[in-house]
């Protein structure tokens, strides 16, 4: 199983730690025990020394009861004031001491007891003394069980003493012993441990070597592509540099460009207001070449109406005329009958005769007359007829005209309204430009920025070589380091 | 002016200018109602009823061999014998003293195909020639004998009604 580095620290380090934890815990338990054997020890010290207390005070209390019977100064009882408040303390001391064993607590209740009857025996004596005098307080000294006491007391004392002083050596042979063991424990745990410390280290100090190398060279490998990279970079900032200020200056060309256009927008947008302005005024002019086309229509039409009634007027002429010629002819007959009756009349019709001839010739006349006032009309009605077709003709032609104008007219209100539509792309095309340009600049301004990040880049780059070359060197120095230390 | 040389000038067809004396002419006038008349020649455009008496309309311009262009607008009435004829024209112009006849039987080509007997004479009127008619012999003696038939059998059958 391949360990990592970390992990095999991590283990080393865990291992040397619970191992100084172990030593620790064993050094601990060891010097607990001490202690508490240390603790038993003092303690048995301290029962000797109150049992000893005891009965140096029992003792005080009777050589001051001894000195007062025997000077009946008062100053010698001191020491059995004394004992009279602080014995009881000592000996409730001690049985607390010996709480735990039920032996010196049999020997304590002995020695109470004969305590208070010692006690009551030296009271009844200084009383005796402090009343009847010495003879009196010899006296009951004397026929007393004071030795006997004192004896029973010393006896008990040294019982307890040595039943205390048994404990005291199996407490400090058991003290001795686990000072031993704790020294044993602790000093195989320490040497233990150092040796583990130091195998665990040889054995991470090989494998470290051995790892280090390994990362070493691939660090010179990875260094050294990074360098080539780092390389690789800069002439790619440097071409990206060169390719950044190629469009900052066409963007400034494009910039030069938007602001021509939006001047030329401008100049679009009111040449294209001035052509509205003529489109409108040439409406108007139509609009009245067309009021003045109607009004000569209307004219044309009375014209119209005024030959056509010329027409019939001369139509009605020719009926007149044809009851004129139709008169006259009628007249040349009877003139003719008139000529024939009269030369059948002989000389007698000749007056008449000339008469009649004269009324032919006349009739004649007025049938030549007619003919020709008949030509005449009859010119007339074609010229009424050529020029009511002339004028029918105008008035189409009026018409064709007047729709013409109406066709103008609509081609200058749809010129009007495609000029209105111009004039509002100009200005749409203007304001386009014009945020073209505001968003040319921003892109020149972004242009600009990363210009400067692509220096930053060179230099980044620049510095990343450099520090790729230093990390070179580094891998090559820790290897060298590596393979010395191997 | 002597009565019997004077003659009523007029046209026929579209221009031939001829005249009849004015001792057979009754009067001139309008063309009236002409019905026509089975078997008659071509120059006999049908008959008629001139004054209460029938009579047959006779086409000048066909007369005279004139192409019939123009329609007559006048018709003579004449008094052939006591026969009443009546002699389609396409003008009157007028009763006119004629001059010294030409006579004789040559006419002018232009009137070759006219009815040789119904040509009295040629003369000049005006610097143009007139041609002068036999009033008796302008209706042909079948169309007389055929027209009295006719009005044989239409007395005949007013009779019988």
């Amino acid at each position: 199983m391949a360990w990592t580095f970390g992990r095999k620290v991590g283990i080393g380090f865990g291992l040397s730690f619970a191992m100084v934890v172990l030593v620790g815990v064993l050094g601990y338990r060891s010097i607990d025990t001490l202690i508490a054997n240390n603790a038993r020890v003092t303690h048995s010290h301290l029962v000797l020394e109150k049992v000893a207390t005891v009965l140096t005070m029992l003792k005080d209390a009777e050589t001051g009861q001894r000195g007062f019977v025997i000077t009946g100064d008062q100053a010698y009882l001191e020491p059995y004031e004394t004992a009279l408040t602080a014995l009881h303390v000592q000996v409730a001391d001690l049985r607390r001491l010996t709480a735990d064993n039920a032996r010196q607590q049999s020997l304590l209740d002995e020695i109470e007891g004969i305590t208070r009857e010692r006690i009551t025996e030296l009271k009844r004596v200084i009383d005796a003394r402090r009343v009847d005098g010495f003879e009196a307080g010899a006296a009951i000294m004397l026929a007393g069980r004071g030795k006997q006491q004192m004896d029973d007391l010393r006896r008990l004392t040294s019982a307890m003493d040595h039943e205390e002083r048994t404990l005291l050596g199996e407490r400090t042979t058991a003290a001795e012993g686990g000072a031993g063991a704790a020294k044993l424990g602790v000093g195989v745990g320490v040497i233990v441990a150092v040796l583990f410390v130091a195998g665990a280290g040889a054995s991470i100090t090989r494998s470290l070597g051995s790892q280090l190398g390994t990362a070493a060279a691939s660090i010179r490998s990875s260094s050294a592509e990074l360098q080539a990279a780092a390389t690789q970079q800069a002439s790619g900032s440097r071409e990206q540099l060169s390719a950044t200020t190629e469009v900052a200056t066409t963007i400034r060309e494009l910039l030069a460009t938007s602001r021509q256009i939006t001047e030329s927008a401008q100049r679009v947008s009111r040449t294209a207001e001035e052509t509205l302005a003529g489109a409108k005024s040439g409406t108007a002019t139509v609009e009245g070449a067309s009021e003045t086309i109607a009004a000569m229509k209307r004219q044309i039409d009375l014209v119209v109406g005024h030959m056509l009634e010329l027409g019939k007027k001369s139509q009605q002429a020719g009926g007149i005329l044809d009851l004129v010629n139709e008169l006259a002819e009628q007249t040349n007959i009877l003139a003719i009958n008139a000529t024939i009756e009269a030369a059948g009349a002989g000389e007698s019709g000749r007056r008449f005769s000339v008469v009649a001839d004269e009324i032919r010739k006349l009739a004649d006349r007025v049938g030549g007359s007619t003919k020709e006032i008949r030509a005449l009309v009859d010119d007339m009605r074609a010229a009424v007829n050529t020029t009511v077709m002339a004028t029918e003709a105008g008035v189409k032609t009026v018409d064709a005209g007047t729709t013409r104008f109406a066709d103008v007219t609509t081609s200058f209100e749809r010129i009007a309204a495609l000029i209105g539509t111009t004039t509002d792309a100009a200005r749409e095309i203007e304001l386009s430009t014009k945020q073209q340009v505001t968003a040319v600049e921003q892109v020149s301004a972004a242009i600009g920025n990363v210009a400067q990040a692509t220096r930053e880049s060179d230099a980044g780059a620049k510095q990343t070589l450099q520090a790729a070359s230093e990390l070179t060197e580094l891998a090559r120095q820790l290897l060298r380091m590596v393979d010395s230390a191997a | 002016m002597k009565g019997s040389d004077l003659a009523l000038v007029f046209r026929a067809g579209s221009g031939i200018l001829a005249a009849l004396p004015a001792r057979h002419i009754v009067e001139t006038m309008r063309p009236l109602v002409c019905e026509p008349l089975t078997g008659a020649p071509d120059l006999v455009i049908g008959a008629t009823v001139l004054r209460g008496r029938p009579a047959p309309v006779v086409d000048a311009a066909v007369l005279l061999g004139a192409p019939a262009s123009t329609p007559a607008r006048r018709w003579i009435g004449l008094d052939v014998g006591g026969r009443a004829v009546a002699l389609a024209v396409s003008d009157v112009i007028g009763l006119r003293q004629l001059p010294e006849a030409a006579g004789g039987p040559a006419l002018p080509p232009l009137l070759a195909t006219a009815s040789r007997a119904a040509v009295g004479a040629l003369s000049v009127l005006d610097g143009e020639l007139l041609v002068v008619l036999a009033a008796a012999r302008l209706v042909p003696d079948d169309v007389w004998r055929s027209l009295e038939s006719a009005g044989d059998r239409r007395g005949g059958a007013r009779d019988a009604g």
